[in-house]
């Protein structure tokens, strides 16, 4: 089954798509969770809404993979998987990819932000390091307008 | 426990990565061999348990029944691979206990070795995992361990060398038992130099692929004196869960450092069988990688939290130490069957049938069986 099969999962990427990043939120308890339910696994309700996010987080963990486990990743070796919280939707945590000029200078509690590019899915959103100020390492970085909604 | 039961046989096909067999065939000759170990005639057989998940549909209850002439056969089923093989003992006591079963076995078998896909498209079950996490690349259990591995490492301090440490370990066992797939001795050195997967975690971090099956019969304590071998109790088990769906129980459990449901299932277990970790002469712990196997050596109370690391580089789950942890080499090196290779060793063990591997003394083994979220203990004695 796919996500866009799946009516609980497609804004996600959708919003990726406009350059937001958004998580589902109960209207009636107000907490996130992730990933997407029909109802609340905190009270329940049905009531669920995407909610867009500042689109800067810490790494919770992170890992540098070597080995392609699906032939589409061969020639992206070595790649990194990060583990994303935001402060803004706590309690929930992204994976998504993570680039770096050198993974040497990646760790635990690390600033990133997301860059948004042109692209279906997953490859409309990575992240890259962030300084605390929250400004991009990279140059070319797209930073989204946050203030949407 | 109102009721005492025993595992009176013990089956299993040899470890290979591609055997070349059916998962059927396989499961049957492990079936037929701990049956002729017990000493029982396969049209004894009155009940059938196993997981929920993966033999149901791969070789069902009906098959195994109709193969071994088994009538009005009683047939449960828990969670899925790990945590319903090492709680397959439950489901039998309650049969036994109430009557619906006399000889129950227990089974389960993997042809990932040869199934296209392996373990990594078991995953493919999970629809948000294939929604949001392949696509980035998030695709094999071995990155998701990673993750755990480098969150522990910040939190407590693990170093490469306390997982280098668990994995000569397991190979230490292995080479002692001499039936496992992995049988080079592996030094730390060498560790060094196993390739790396997804870091921390290198592939002597990381399970076996394995194409096999076991099996184990059980049967109450009365009747268990009279089979041709020597009865290895089943002292207690305990199965507890985690709420949050295997889609979410990598990344969004409250943390990256202990298993989802272990320390219950392992406070159930020891409960019930009125013991404690000290109590505990060896373990099999479900090794899946090396990280795994560390965080429930924690949670199901073998170590204080934070200290296995140190307690794993001191020797103290090697051949010879205070607690040797999976006799046969684990999944690391023996063979990957998602831990029903784990309870025939500890029956192994407690039948003092190890050989070179033997625990000496061993009177009271522990076994873990992982299914994320779900999480099995059994304790066995002799």
């Amino acid at each position: 089954m796919t996500d866009e099969q799946i009516p609980e999962f497609a804004p996600f990427w959708r919003n990726v798509a406009e350059r937001r990043l958004c998580f589902p939120r109960c209207e009636a308890c107000g907490r996130f969770h992730w990933y997407p339910l029909t109802r609340c696994p905190h009270c329940f309700s049905a009531d669920i809404e995407w909610r867009a996010v500042e689109p800067r987080g810490t790494l919770y963990s992170w890992t540098v993979v070597r080995h392609a486990f699906a032939p589409t990743f061969v020639d992206r070796l070595p790649y990194v998987v990060g583990l994303i919280e935001f402060s803004d939707a706590p309690g929930i945590r992204l994976v998504s990819e993570v680039r770096a000029a050198s993974t040497d200078a990646l760790w635990v509690s690390m600033p990133v932000r997301a860059v948004f590019v042109d692209g279906s899915g997953a490859d409309g959103l990575h992240f890259i390091p962030a300084t605390p100020n929250g400004r991009g390492s990279h140059e070319d970085a797209d930073l989204c307008d946050s203030s949407v909604q | 426990m109102t009721c005492e039961i025993a595992i009176v046989g013990i089956g299993e096909t040899p470890p290979v990565r591609r055997s070349g067999r059916t998962l059927r065939a396989m499961v049957v000759d492990a079936v037929m061999a701990a049956l002729a170990d017990a000493g029982i005639c396969p049209k004894e057989v009155d009940g059938l348990v196993t997981d929920a998940v993966i033999m149901p549909t791969q070789v069902p209850f009906d098959y195994l029944a109709g193969q071994l002439g088994a009538s009005n056969c009683f047939a449960a089923s828990a969670s899925l691979g790990g945590a319903g093989i090492v709680c397959a003992p439950m489901l039998a006591q309650h049969a036994i206990a109430s009557g619906l079963a006399k000889v129950v076995v227990g089974y389960f078998g993997v042809d990932w070795g040869t199934r296209a896909g392996g373990p990594y498209a078991f995953h493919d079950l999970y629809p948000a995992k294939q929604a949001f996490e392949k696509p980035y690349g998030f695709n094999a259990q071995p990155i998701y361990f990673a993750l755990w591995a480098r969150r522990y490492m910040h939190e407590y301090g693990l170093t490469e060398r306390q997982l280098g440490a668990l994995a000569v370990s397991h190979r230490q066992h292995a080479l002692l038992n001499g039936r496992g797939q992995l049988r080079d001795s592996l030094t730390f050195e060498q560790y060094l130099t196993s390739r790396m997967i997804a870091e921390p975690l290198r592939a002597a971090d990381c399970c076996l692929i394995t194409d096999g099956a076991g099996a184990f019969v059980m049967t109450a304590m009365d009747r268990a004196r009279d089979c041709s071998r020597r009865p290895v109790r089943v002292l207690g088990t305990g199965f507890a869960s985690a709420p949050v769906t295997g889609d979410s129980v990598f990344t969004q459990g409250s943390c990256l450092t202990a298993m989802p449901g272990a320390a219950e299932a392992a406070r159930r277990a020891f409960a019930c069988a009125r013991l404690g970790p000290k109590d505990v002469d060896f373990a099999e712990i479900y090794d899946c990688f090396s990280i795994s196997c560390l965080l429930q050596l924690e949670d199901t109370g073998l170590c204080r939290k934070g200290e296995a690391g140190c307690f794993i580089q001191d020797g103290g789950i090697a051949p010879g130490g205070p607690l040797p942890v999976n006799t046969h080499g684990g999944f690391l090196a023996y063979s990957y069957r998602l831990g029903i290779e784990h309870v025939t060793e500890a029956v192994r063990q407690l039948r003092h049938e190890a050989g070179r591997a033997q625990v000496p003394d061993a009177e009271i083994g522990l076994v873990t069986g992982l299914s994320m979220p779900d999480f099995g203990v059994l304790l066995l004695g002799r």
